[in-house]
């Protein structure tokens, strides 16, 4: 496994997507929970970066009883990253999409060590582009 | 420093194929530009600009098309009085980025001037309009193409419009646009497409998700979701059944940004009821979607069914040599040109003719005179002898 350091852990945070670039290939690290997680910076979508997006909670609706609505707010329990294209939204923690389960965002092995951020490099452009065809739209 | 928005654009119109494939955006958008064209006004309206917020110049929507900032475009500059072209050399610079080589441009706070309802004030703008894009844009960006503003409440002066301007360089027709026409007008207008048709300059009819037009939804979202197709088919519904494709025939016309699936379904309901009642429609001679299947669409934000095979029967049904390939840039749902490449049903060629072709024909274009922007004219000669895609009219490569 050919692991690269690619920042300090106090370099990713869970409200921003911290972007770093291995070998040429831009991959955006993300704070979930006590873990990170990584993300190639490329939208399944239309190959936006997405990693540039926002990080926030979805927005979710309050009802009464009466299933009236009774106010919106941001989830607590989850967050998504927002690609600035177009707003596809996908949940930081799987990359899976919000609103379109058969894509997903590339996930990147990750690890910290000594106070530093580690991902591996998953072969080739080539092979990524391989894989793309059964994730796109 | 924020970053570049368009970094992974040029490398995914590599892998795709398209870096030496001609690309023509028949609908790209420069926005903000109606404060602007006061100086190329007459006394008296350009005083009005001068003193005018620009909200009080356009027609006010308060749709939120960036989600509350979720949504991020590369800054545009705005007009420069001294450079007035330098927001348009921009604008083509960030296209080029995503392989566009040439594009047909409309300006975004001109979408809604149908709107206004002094028509004075329509037409002093479109004639604005029109001499700045011939005067300062069109002679020195050749790799824009622009579509006039038609103030369509004015047919005369639509009429004088299209003979002042209609023949400048870099006109490639008129756009009327319908969110804000209550009234098609057809006979009140025939001189307007006759005039068109006499140039080979085509027409287009362009909506926009204009909020207030439909106060019956509760968000932008229903507004956008049915505004377009709606205004298309409420348009080409008068178009077909006032027989203007048998009293025009040579004049091209484009219908834009509504998607596919609308097309289709109103080609089915047109024939359905045609067939019944023939007499309130004298002027046809043939099916309803025979008209239809001769006019052209750009067909951005395409729908994106669960299976590839619902949009190719909707190709089917259109016709692959109708559709137009249009980026609708920089607006919040645009589509890249790659976005077409993952059309698996299209053959190369058809592909091919969806990114260029069907606009040269739609727009009355020479192929001889279009070229790659220079990047994917780099690209191209360092391809080695042979490695063209064909010997297809619109690919370049190394002769």
């Amino acid at each position: 496994m050919d692991w690269r350091a690619v920042c300090r852990c106090d370099d990713v945070t869970a409200e921003a997507v911290t972007v770093v670039e291995v070998d040429g290939v831009e991959v955006g690290l993300v704070r979930v929970g006590g873990t990170i997680t990584a993300f190639e910076n490329i939208c399944p979508h239309q190959a936006g970066p997405v990693c540039d997006g926002e990080v926030m909670g979805p927005v979710e609706v309050l009802l009464d009883s009466d299933r009236r609505m009774l106010d919106e707010r941001f989830a607590a329990h989850r967050r998504i990253l927002i690609c600035p294209w177009h707003g596809y939204s996908f949940d930081v923690a799987t990359g899976e999409c919000i609103t379109d389960r058969k894509i997903h965002l590339r996930r990147w092995k990750v690890r910290e060590d000594d106070g530093v951020v580690y991902v591996t490099v998953p072969g080739t452009r080539a092979a990524h582009r391989g894989q793309e065809g059964s994730n796109a739209t | 420093m924020p970053r570049d928005l368009l970094r992974n654009a040029p490398r995914l119109v590599r892998e795709r194929g398209l870096d030496r494939t001609l690309i023509i955006d028949a609908d790209v958008h420069h926005i903000s530009v109606i404060k602007f064209l006061g100086q190329f006004m007459d006394a008296p309206w350009r005083r009005l600009f001068e003193t005018l917020p620009v909200e009080s110049l356009a027609p006010t929507d308060p749709a939120d098309r960036r989600v509350a900032g979720r949504i991020k475009r590369p800054p545009i500059p705005s007009p420069d009085p001294t450079d007035p072209a330098r927001a348009a050399h921009a604008l083509v610079a960030d296209l080029a980025r995503i392989g566009v080589d040439y594009s047909v441009i409309f300006a975004d706070d001109l979408l809604t001037l149908s709107l206004h309802p002094d028509r004075r004030f329509q037409t002093a703008v479109a004639r604005a309009y029109a001499r700045w894009l011939t005067e300062c844009i069109l002679p020195q960006e050749p790799r824009i193409k622009a579509m006039l503003y038609l103030p369509m409440v004015d047919p005369d002066a639509s009429l004088a419009l299209i003979h002042e301007f209609g023949d400048a360089a870099g006109v490639v027709g008129f756009q009327v646009n319908l969110v804000g026409l209550d009234q098609f007008y057809v006979d009140g207008c025939a001189r307007v497409y006759a005039a068109a048709e006499e140039r080979g300059r085509a027409v287009g009819f362009h909506s926009t998700g204009h909020w207030p037009r439909f106060p019956m939804f509760e968000t932008f979202l229903g507004a956008h979701a049915i505004s377009f197709p709606a205004f298309n088919a409420m348009c080409l519904i008068n178009w077909v059944w006032s027989g203007m494709c048998e009293r025009f025939p040579r004049l091209r016309c484009i219908f834009f940004e509504a998607g596919a699936a609308w097309i289709a379904m109103l080609m089915a309901r047109l024939d359905r009821v045609y067939r019944m009642r023939p007499e309130d429609a004298p002027c046809l001679r043939r099916l309803p979607s025979e008209y239809m299947a001769e006019c052209f669409y750009t067909v951005q934000p395409l729908e994106q069914p669960e299976s590839a095979e619902q949009l190719r029967l909707l190709f089917a049904r259109i016709g692959s040599g109708q559709v137009l390939y249009a980026s609708d840039y920089p607006h919040w749902d645009f589509d890249m040109p790659y976005s077409l490449s993952r059309l698996s049903f299209l053959s190369r060629a058809e592909r091919e003719d969806v990114l260029a072709l069907n606009a040269i024909r739609a727009f009355g274009l020479r192929r001889e005179e279009l070229s790659l922007v220079e990047w994917k004219r780099e690209a191209a000669a360092r391809a080695p002898r042979g490695a063209c895609v064909d010997e297809n009219l619109i690919t370049e490569g190394p002769a």
